[in-house]
């Protein structure tokens, strides 16, 4: 079992910021593990939208905004709401911009961890959501963050309610 | 290192945030007004001369909205669109708009909710 701060003294676990204005104080905690990290390092600059979203933003601007949304405390549910993955019940999330994919747990309320990410195109090969289903949860087992724990709602509402 | 920041200007950043504020907000207005209103996607299309598929994507957020396409839609519905810019000072801060667009219904005057150094050009009335 690891803390949170070992988790991220160990490199397994990085926060972000979410490129939060000045004054501007965070509501919410977002980490990334350190395999998501690497793709928004090394992939995100150079990933282009698929125009299915006439006129969509860049995937990096689209990333931007959406973590620092989630991590300033703005709403999260329009167009494109957080969902649960299925099967349900295992607290494997995805949160969603037009042409991204983020899916990761909840260990507590307000605070989410990205495990994998990916673009919309990647996710819509056959058992490719399934793979990244299991990736998250065997993902969320060896980082062992207060020993694995997760959180299950009905709703995402109920996880990201400030 | 534990902390992750983009590389990427605060202006570039606002620029892509007003974007998705400003559609989620306009969208969010747009379907709370139909719902009111019971209007359906079909009346609408109509009176633009559209196909109701292409209303059905502006609606899901499918589709760039242009201004054009904002006025045009608020036309079809008898709403006004508005504008307010206000300072993004720490009153503002994680408020759900610190650049409020809204709509509002043609010929309502509202009483101006002022706030000290903010210029409304005029009433914002729908955060859903």
């Amino acid at each position: 079992m690891s803390t949170r701060d070992e988790c991220l003294a160990q490199g397994l676990l990085f926060t972000i910021s979410g490129n939060l204005r000045p004054r501007q104080q965070p509501e919410r905690l977002l980490m990334v593990t350190a395999d998501a990290r690497a793709v928004l390092v090394q992939d995100l600059k150079t990933m282009t939208s698929d125009n299915f979203y006439s006129g969509s933003q860049s995937p990096l601007e689209q990333t931007a905004d959406i973590f620092n949304r989630f991590v300033s405390g703005d709403a999260m549910g329009h167009p494109l709401p957080p969902h649960e993955m299925s099967p349900h019940g295992q607290g494997v999330f995805r949160l969603r911009t037009h042409d991204m994919r983020f899916d990761g747990w909840f260990p507590a309320k307000n605070f989410f961890v990205i495990a994998a990410i990916h673009t919309k195109q990647q996710c819509n090969a056959p058992g490719f959501n399934n793979a990244i289903y299991a990736q998250v949860r065997a993902t969320r087992q060896v980082i062992g963050l207060n020993g694995g724990t997760f959180m299950t709602a009905g709703d995402y509402r109920d996880l990201i309610q400030l | 290192v534990t902390s992750f920041s983009f590389d990427i200007s605060q202006k570039d950043l606002a620029g892509a945030q007003f974007i998705s504020k400003a559609s989620r907000r306009l969208i969010a207005a747009f379907v709370q007004k139909m719902r009111t209103e019971k209007l359906t996607k079909q009346q609408i299309a109509e009176l633009l001369d559209v196909d109701k598929s292409t209303v059905s994507r502006m609606l899901r957020g499918n589709s760039n909205l242009t201004l054009r396409t904002i006025g045009e839609l608020a036309w079809a519905m008898d709403l006004d669109p508005d504008l307010a810019l206000k300072p993004f000072d720490e009153r503002m801060v994680n408020q759900p708009m610190s650049v409020a667009i809204s709509v509002v219904h043609s010929g309502t005057v509202r009483p101006a909710n002022r706030i000290p150094g903010t210029v409304i050009l005029s009433n914002a009335g729908i955060h859903p």
